[in-house]
């Protein structure tokens, strides 16, 4: 009970702040249609995928794979993909990295190996995309093989003509347009944003005075804790919730099949922004910790590709491992997979590392206010 | 210094090496033959005992250097090591070092005019710093000499001084009680002598004249009443008031602390000093004694005022310097006892830094 | 009743001491002044109280219970007025008294009543719901006040609520003080205007480098460092009789006559002024001004320490 009055008092406050909460809002908005309107034509025509070049080596050797993946590329053929096989005496692998192909698929009696290029991971993420719901067709048939051998037939035609680019959503429309890109960029940046209030969720209490009359109530620390994470997850999670709302209804950006999803990585995120916050408010005490929060979060948006798309093409060194460290990175990579490439389990890399980083920080933020005295 | 001389020298020694026999296109037998020299007499130079041959042994590795020097000219390089070390011998003389070691740059060409220049200044800047600290050494450890003989010449002082106090107090002890045994055999022990003799007389006379023997009797009683009294004066006039005896040693102590420290000191009291029990007095001494010392120790004070106030339901020692103070005082070992001292007699102690450095004793006395 | 008990309570920040071995009783119906200079560890004792900071050793009950081992119910019997300011410059007023009362396990119609009575006892009904951003300082304090009472604590600990604010409020609240007393409440009033101390409190204890050196009633502080207070009586003319008549009245000990000026040295502790006003009276003399000089509380600490209070 008190947990929740201390959270909705928490969230009364952030939303009678109106200033910040403008900023909070407005910016991201007015970000997206400007970034979104300006940059339009470094979205369209470079990702089309009509050069995607795989090459494959089947050693397989016949067999019912084999002859599925055939069809399978023939299919994909229409799109524009182009399976190539490995000429003989040729590495796979080498012929990737040297940027001749896309992609590089091995098939063998133990499944499928995709060795994909990190120059051009949009490609590679669309042909991984195909090849897992490819799989998965395949796995589905197999199954259906030890049972009903009949079957196996009406699976594949069920999936016959578009199907795997209308799940791949390869066709010319879908592909992220620059204001889908910076609508999800700039949602997952504001879920990041939920670390600046965090830092003054416990230094406000002790800047105004307040901190004393929680300390002396007979309620716990820990209930004080919960009810001010809780409301500051909660006001965070609104903003996002507004962000989101806003680009998809009014922008009109796509957010792919799976709003549920997308959901939840972005409130994952907010739990551990608010974590970050927390923890930093508690390990550099004073208003320094405010200041280096906003630093930490502006280094994270520009790397993590708020601002303008980071391509994975920056490849290795030390921008690759920057882009790589931003936690607005993980999301934005684990929805684009989401949305684009209609493939769900790749929001749960971006989940778990949020969750586990956030727990690493609350952990650490109990730690210390336990050591202190008052709050 | 030998140390630092050494390890330039191998340092030096080494990029010779290195730039002589290891960067030639030919390695040349004659030049290990001359290290080989140099390093052997060099040894030497450091067996030796006695300025005179330690000084011959360095202008010897002088000539050899040269006579090398002619052979090959990087041996130049290490000619300015002698004379530094010569140089050692005979301080606060660096111009002349200088020009000498300067000289053999006439005989230099082009590239190891350049280098050996700035081999040269090199190690004469090496040379002068270290020699700077060798003297700094020197006069600290001369002066340390000083304030060890001038610490032992005043210990023996204070020794004596210590003898000499204990023998004169020893002497007022002596001389006060000649004067106490004068003044009883002065007064009481004429008149109890003259009282007994009265009675004696009496008693004999007490069958025969037993009128005589009454009044001698009576007389005798008169004149021990009177020694009766006159032995309560003396004692009266004897026994210091307790009241002064705490102040006086308060102030005494006060005193030797200013004679021993050369601090200016000042005592007041104020109000009825009779109150003060000796146990009270005992902790008052201690405390403002050790205040003292802290002042003396730490403050950097210049004088120290000490009061002594008896309130109402108060008493208040107060000693208080002029130094530096403290804004954050930290109890230690002093302060302490202070506080469980005074903590006997249900009082406290405040130390305050603010303004120089203040140790308040307050000891509450019960008044009916 | 001892509501509050501490017992050889000691705070060390590193190696300074904050407060040494303090000992102290607060009764039940008390407004007990802790009167010291700024950084005596009169705040850093009060936080020890009202558990803000741990002690490094000693013992603190409320109404006989250890705050350590019996937080709850030590807390739900303490109001804290704290030194500054503790209320939300967004909430309104009504909304800061209400959340921290239901902190406090109140609910309901019950927490709406209580927070009530608390603005109103404060005077600030008609600000309920106005943000405080807009309040004089005077209005802020007396939320602040509002803030710590609404849940009917035993104890209320106020911590120089006075600071800084005008003599109306000043006033204001120095009443409240004493209606709070009235209704039940025991006070802790920390202070280093000692006119306020003087003036509201029953018991005084002076703290100076976290060691509480003297205690007492108002008079007994002052009885410390004397028992004489000082009249002087000036007159239009002298009679030479007035000297005898005046010695025998009860706690005068001497009376000097300098032309006009009668200057008497009586005992503190009798209240005589009337008795010899009424005395020169009658004996037809004409009383131009009358001056008493008696120690207080400042020239006690003064006394004591050898500081004034506020150095």
């Amino acid at each position: 009970m008190n947990i929740l009055s201390i959270a909705f008092k928490e969230i009364k406050q952030d939303f009678r702040d109106w200033r910040t909460l403008i900023f909070m809002l407005g910016f991201p908005i007015i970000l997206m249609l400007i970034l979104g309107l300006a940059l339009t034509n470094a979205f369209s025509g470079d990702l089309s995928v009509g050069d995607l070049e795989v090459v494959v080596k089947d050693t397989t050797g016949g067999g019912p794979l084999s002859e599925a993946f055939a069809a399978f590329t023939k299919e994909a053929g229409k799109s524009g993909i182009t399976f190539d096989s490995l000429p003989a005496g040729k590495n796979g692998r080498t012929e990737v990295e040297n940027n001749r192909y896309v992609d590089y698929v091995e098939l063998s009696g133990q499944g499928i190996s995709l060795y994909g290029s990190s120059r051009s991971t949009i490609e590679s993420n669309i042909v991984q995309g195909m090849l897992t719901s490819f799989a998965d067709k395949y796995n589905a048939a197999a199954a259906v093989a030890q049972t009903e051998p009949a079957q196996v037939q009406a699976v594949f035609a069920g999936g016959a003509g578009s199907d795997y680019i209308k799940e791949l959503s390869i066709d010319a429309d879908r592909t992220p347009g620059s204001i889908d890109y910076y609508a999800l960029a700039l949602t997952v940046m504001v879920g990041m944003w939920a670390a600046m209030p965090a830092g003054g969720l416990i230094q406000r209490e002790i800047l105004r005075g307040t901190a004393v009359r929680l300390v002396t109530a007979p309620i716990r620390k820990s209930e004080i804790f919960a009810g001010k994470v809780l409301g500051g997850i909660a006001t965070s999670f609104l903003c996002v919730i507004v962000i989101f709302v806003f680009s998809k209804y009014v922008f009109k950006a796509y957010w792919g099949e799976h709003i549920g999803i997308v959901l939840i990585v972005l409130f994952s995120e907010v739990i551990m922004a608010l974590s970050l916050g927390l923890a930093f408010s508690y390990l550099l005490k004073g208003s320094a910790s405010r200041g280096i929060i906003s630093l930490i979060v502006q280094l994270m948006s520009f790397f993590g590709g708020a601002y303008f798309p980071i391509g994975d093409d920056s490849g290795g060194g030390i921008m690759g491992f920057l882009v790589n460290l931003s936690p607005i990175r993980w999301g934005n990579h684990g929805l684009t997979q989401v949305i684009y490439g209609n493939d769900v389990s790749a929001a749960w890399p971006a989940v778990g590392l949020y969750l586990g980083f956030a727990i690493l920080f609350l952990g650490a933020s109990i730690a210390a206010m336990r050591r202190r005295e008052g709050l | 210094m030998e140390l630092w001389t050494v390890g330039n020298k191998t340092i030096l020694l080494l990029f010779v090496v290195i730039a002589t026999y290891f960067t030639a296109a030919k390695p040349d037998p004659w030049i290990v033959l001359l290290f080989l020299i140099y390093s052997a007499l060099n040894l030497v130079l450091h067996i030796v005992k006695g300025s005179r041959l330690k000084q011959g042994a360095i202008v010897l590795i002088e000539l050899f250097l040269i006579g090398c020097a002619v052979y090959h000219p990087f041996f130049t390089l290490l000619l300015p090591f002698g004379c530094y070390e010569l140089a050692s011998f005979y301080p606060r003389k660096n111009g002349i070092v200088l020009l000498v070691i300067l000289i053999p740059l006439i005989f230099l060409r082009d590239s190891m005019m350049v280098l050996y220049l700035f081999a040269a200044a090199l190690s004469y800047f090496n040379y002068v710093l270290v020699r700077q600290y060798m003297g700094r050494i020197v006069r600290q450890e001369d002066e340390n000499e000083l304030i060890r003989q001038d610490m032992h010449r005043l210990a023996r002082s204070l020794n004596e001084n210590r003898d000499f106090a204990r023998a004169s107090e020893y002497m007022v002890k002596l001389e006060e009680r000649s004067r106490l045994t004068q003044q009883i055999h002065d007064g009481i022990g004429h008149a109890m002598t003259g009282a007994l003799i009265q009675m004696e007389a009496a008693k004999r006379l007490l069958h025969s004249d037993p009128h005589t023997a009454e009044s001698l009797l009576q007389n005798a009683i008169g004149i021990s009443k009177e020694a009766i009294e006159e032995i309560r004066v003396t004692l009266k006039s004897n026994k210091p008031p307790m009241e002064q005896l705490g102040l006086s040693r308060l102030k005494t102590a006060v005193e030797a602390f200013s004679g021993k420290t050369g601090m200016m000191t000042s005592v007041v009291h104020d109000g009825n000093m009779e109150i003060i029990t000796p146990l009270q007095w005992k902790i008052i001494y201690e405390n403002v004694t050790e205040a003292l010392t802290n002042s003396a120790k730490y403050s950097g004070a210049t004088s120290v005022h000490v009061e002594i106030r008896v309130l109402n339901r108060f008493i208040k020692a107060v000693v208080s310097d002029n130094g530096l103070g403290s804004s954050k005082i930290v109890k230690g070992l002093g302060l302490i006892g202070m506080e469980e001292r005074t903590a006997s007699v249900n009082g406290t102690v405040i130390a305050d830094g603010s303004q120089g450095f203040t140790v308040t004793t307050l000891i509450p006395y019960g008044r009916e | 009743m001892n509501v509050l008990d501490i017992r050889g309570l000691t705070k060390k920040f590193g190696e300074f001491v904050a407060v040494d071995n303090m000992s102290l009783t607060v009764r039940e119906g008390e407004v007990f002044g802790f009167l010291g200079a700024n950084g005596a560890g009169k705040s850093t004792t009060i936080n020890m109280v009202s558990s803000l900071l741990r002690p490094s050793s000693g013992e603190i009950r409320i109404l006989d219970r250890d705050i350590t081992k019996q937080s709850r119910f030590a807390k739900l019997n303490l109001g804290i007025v704290p030194q500054d300011l503790a209320i939300y410059e967004d909430m309104t007023a009504y909304e800061n008294v209400s959340f921290f009362a239901g902190l406090y396990g109140l609910r309901g119609t019950q927490l709406k009543e209580r927070t009530e009575e608390a603005l109103e006892f404060v005077g600030l009904c008609d600000k309920a719901k106005s943000l405080p951003k807009n309040f004089s300082g005077g209005m802020k304090r007396r939320l602040n006040i509002a803030c710590a009472i609404a849940h009917k604590p035993k104890l209320i600990i106020m911590d120089e609520p006075t600071v800084g604010i005008d003599p109306q409020s000043r006033n204001y609240i120095l009443t409240s003080v004493r209606n709070l007393n009235e209704s039940g409440c025991t006070i802790i009033y920390t202070s280093h205007y000692m006119e306020e101390v003087e003036e509201i409190c029953s018991r005084i204890a002076i703290v100076d480098h976290g060691k509480i050196i003297a205690e007492g009633t108002k008079e007994q502080l002052k009885s410390t460092i004397t028992d004489v207070k000082d009249i002087r009586i000036e007159v239009k003319s002298a009679l030479p009789a007035a000297a005898g008549a005046l010695k025998a009245i009860p706690g005068v000990r001497t009376v000097l006559q300098e032309e006009n000026m009668i200057r008497i040295h009586s005992d503190a502790a009798v209240d005589n002024l009337n008795r010899i006003l009424k005395q020169l009276l009658d004996d037809g003399m004409e009383i131009r001004s009358v001056e008493e000089q008696e120690p207080n509380l400042e020239t006690v600490f003064l006394t004591l320490t050898g500081r004034n209070l506020r150095d």
